[in-house]
């Protein structure tokens, strides 16, 4: 099976202090993992070294068999949301989305565009500037973001937060097509209660490291290591 | 102890090139004893712009290896070009005072040089202030040294532009006299600068600076 | 290329709708040529030297308020982390900023440079290509080392004080050449000098457009 992202031996640190270190982490197309973990435990800075958009200290990370550090092509079948909304407060819905499709290269964009936008529930505001919108709409707007560009890989950090019960909806459904067509999804969580329906296993995570206990729901598990070297 | 033998050892070839250039050396035909000036500016200027080159090329190998140990070459380095340029520029304006009776001068082509080339040093350690060792706080030092390191032919031309020739820039130095004392004023400036270097490496490896 | 006019168009758009930064850059700008025309009168009339310097701080003053909402406005968006996910270079994302700070700044001189003119009373002989070559090229120096340095220090607390310390200890040079060749054309015209300083200034411009290509990587980061 194809792997969509292979995490190999990364570490990170900011200063004095270890973020992530020696992670491992290989996701199968079609599978969704959730990174469990506390508060700084590293979940959110290994999401963003996922996304090439922190270089590892040592360690390679490889999104659909390329190195995603230095080639921005190698970022085109990503799709990132971090914890809080990356909204343009001027732009409308509709203006947000499209430019964020203009930088990803979505094709036929005013319809797919439209398409997201009916997708989590936005048709109504799209006109409307993002500013005026409450967080649950600036979350769904950002989930629609992510998908623009069809990715076959999501990184979804805290997904949940923000989401009433239709949005929680729009993102299972957004989670199980990615995954249909052949895509993986990581996402992150304080507890594996919040990955319910969206993730077949957890993987905890505890100060940068993983740890060695993927609690698999189904029979073939990500391949995965930690602990010490 | 070799710290004090080292620091006795610049002291003495400090004290034979001022006594080189203030008193052995002749007096100018055009400088008169003004001139003298030039025995401790010349070594210090370009003592000042090897400090920076070595600053830069070390910040350059930081970018490529992150080698910490670069980084604190980078940071001593550019700490003793801090310095120097402090006096070049102290020793530009009493060559200034004693030449020209004033001690600035903006159409004097080496003060001007002189202080935009301290602004710029000075500016990398605006951009170090903060959490030390941090590594972006590191990565970002490098870089503008690597830029502000280019615009260093900017500044000697802009200098010259607006310096024009209200005062002439170089004095001849015909008598093989001169010669030898500014020759020891380099190796004392050389001595000296090693010294700083090597004394404030150590205080880095200490947790100082 | 679609990314990066997608940047620009976004930022210029932003700018249209919010009205915050380009007022202020006008606004700057006019301040700058007042409190120079008050305190130097004279000097400014009779000194195309004087005058020329005069207008490039303003202009220097104005554009840094342009580079510095450059990055600093994507960190309050939170939004960098989604440009720098995205497939686009660095070097792109950089590139954007530079053209969209350096559109504001042409806007803004628009409006000032026929105002301080007539301030200074300060004439341009011969044609006006050369002016303009000036401006872009002073401009072009003033983008690029205001958007990189502008990338290096946004994460910082104190980001618009550094970044104008360094910014203008970086570009004293330049903006030297820029007043001393808009001088030149304003008291002789477009002469050999004229054209050796303009084509030093455009040599320095390629040589920091391609540092900044090349430090790009290491000075962009969310």
């Amino acid at each position: 099976m194809e792997t969509v992202l292979d995490i190999r031996g990364v570490c990170r640190r900011f200063g004095d202090r270890a973020a992530v270190t020696d992670a491992t982490l290989a996701l199968a197309a079609g599978r969704s993992l959730c990174l469990v973990g506390r508060n700084g435990a590293g979940k959110s800075t290994l999401l963003a070294l996922a996304a090439g958009v922190l270089t590892p200290d040592s360690g390679a990370v490889l999104v659909c068999g390329r190195p995603v550090a230095h080639d921005p092509e190698a970022r085109r079948p990503l799709g990132y949301m971090t914890d809080t909304p990356q909204v343009y407060e001027a732009l409308t819905g509709r203006e947000n989305l499209t430019f964020f499709g203009r930088l990803c290269g979505a094709s036929d964009l005013a319809a797919r565009v439209a398409a997201m936008l009916d997708q989590v529930g936005l048709s109504a505001r799209a006109d409307e500037p993002a500013g005026d919108y409450s967080a649950g709409m600036r979350r769904r707007l950002d989930l629609a973001r992510v998908c623009l560009g069809r990715p076959r890989l999501l990184l979804l950090d805290e997904p949940a937060v923000s989401l009433d019960g239709d949005g929680r909806d729009a993102l299972a459904r957004i989670v199980a097509e990615v995954r249909r067509e052949g895509g993986g999804v990581l996402l992150t969580a304080h507890q594996a209660d919040d990955a319910a329906g969206l993730a077949d296993q957890c993987l905890t995570i505890e100060a940068g490291r993983l740890a060695d206990d993927a609690v698999a729901t189904s029979d073939d598990p990500a391949r995965r290591s930690g602990g010490h070297a | 102890m070799r710290w004090i033998l080292a620091t006795i050892g610049c002291a003495i070839l400090t004290a034979a090139a001022v006594y080189a250039g203030a008193v052995w050396a002749p007096a100018s035909q055009e400088g008169g004893n003004a001139y003298r000036m030039l025995y401790a500016h010349i070594p210090l200027a370009a003592h000042t712009l090897l400090a920076f080159t070595v600053a830069t090329a070390a910040g350059a190998v930081y970018l490529a290896r992150r080698n910490d140990a670069a980084d604190r070459l980078a940071r001593a380095a550019m700490a003793c070009g801090v310095l120097l340029g402090a006096a070049m520029m102290l020793s530009g304006m009493i060559w200034a005072r004693l030449a020209w009776n004033q001690w600035w001068d903006f159409r004097s082509q080496k003060l001007l040089f002189a202080l935009l080339l301290w602004f710029l040093m000075v500016g990398y350690f605006l951009v170090r202030a903060g959490r030390p060792g941090d590594a972006r706080q590191k990565t970002i030092a490098a870089v503008y040294c690597l830029i502000a390191y280019l615009d260093v032919p900017l500044v000697y031309f802009s200098s010259r532009l607006v310096a024009g020739d209200a005062h002439p820039a170089s004095v001849a130095l015909d008598h093989w006299q001169m010669r030898v004392a500014l020759a020891a004023a380099f190796l004392a400036a050389t001595a000296v600068h090693g010294l700083m270097l090597a004394a404030l490496l150590r205080r880095q490896r200490h947790g100082v600076l | 290329m679609r990314a990066f006019w997608a940047i620009v168009a976004k930022d210029l758009l932003t700018e249209l709708r919010l009205r915050q930064v380009l007022p202020t850059m006008l606004v700057l700008a006019l301040v700058l040529t007042t409190v120079f025309g008050l305190a130097a009168q004279d000097e400014v009339r009779r000194s195309p030297q004087t005058a020329a310097s005069a207008l490039w701080l303003a202009f220097v003053f104005a554009g840094l308020l342009a580079v510095e909402r450059a990055f600093a406005s994507e960190r309050e968006s939170r939004t960098m982390p989604a440009l720098m996910a995205a497939p686009l270079s660095r070097q792109t994302l950089l590139a954007a900023k530079c053209v969209s700070s350096g559109a504001m700044l042409l806007a803004v001189q628009a409006v000032m440079l026929p105002i301080a003119l007539g301030v200074f009373d300060f004439a341009v002989r011969g044609p006006v290509l050369p002016l303009a070559g000036v401006l872009l090229a002073g401009d072009a120096a003033l983008v690029v080392l205001g958007t990189l340095t502008g990338a290096m220090v946004a994460p910082s607390r104190v980001r618009g004080p550094l970044l104008s310390v360094l910014v203008l200890a970086l570009l004293v040079p330049m903006m030297i050449f820029a007043a001393q060749t808009t001088a030149e054309l304003a008291a002789a015209g477009w002469t050999p000098r004229a054209a050796s300083l303009l084509a030093a200034m455009a040599a320095a411009d390629v040589v920091f457009a391609a540092a900044a290509y090349l430090l790009c990587p290491w000075a962009v980061e969310s």
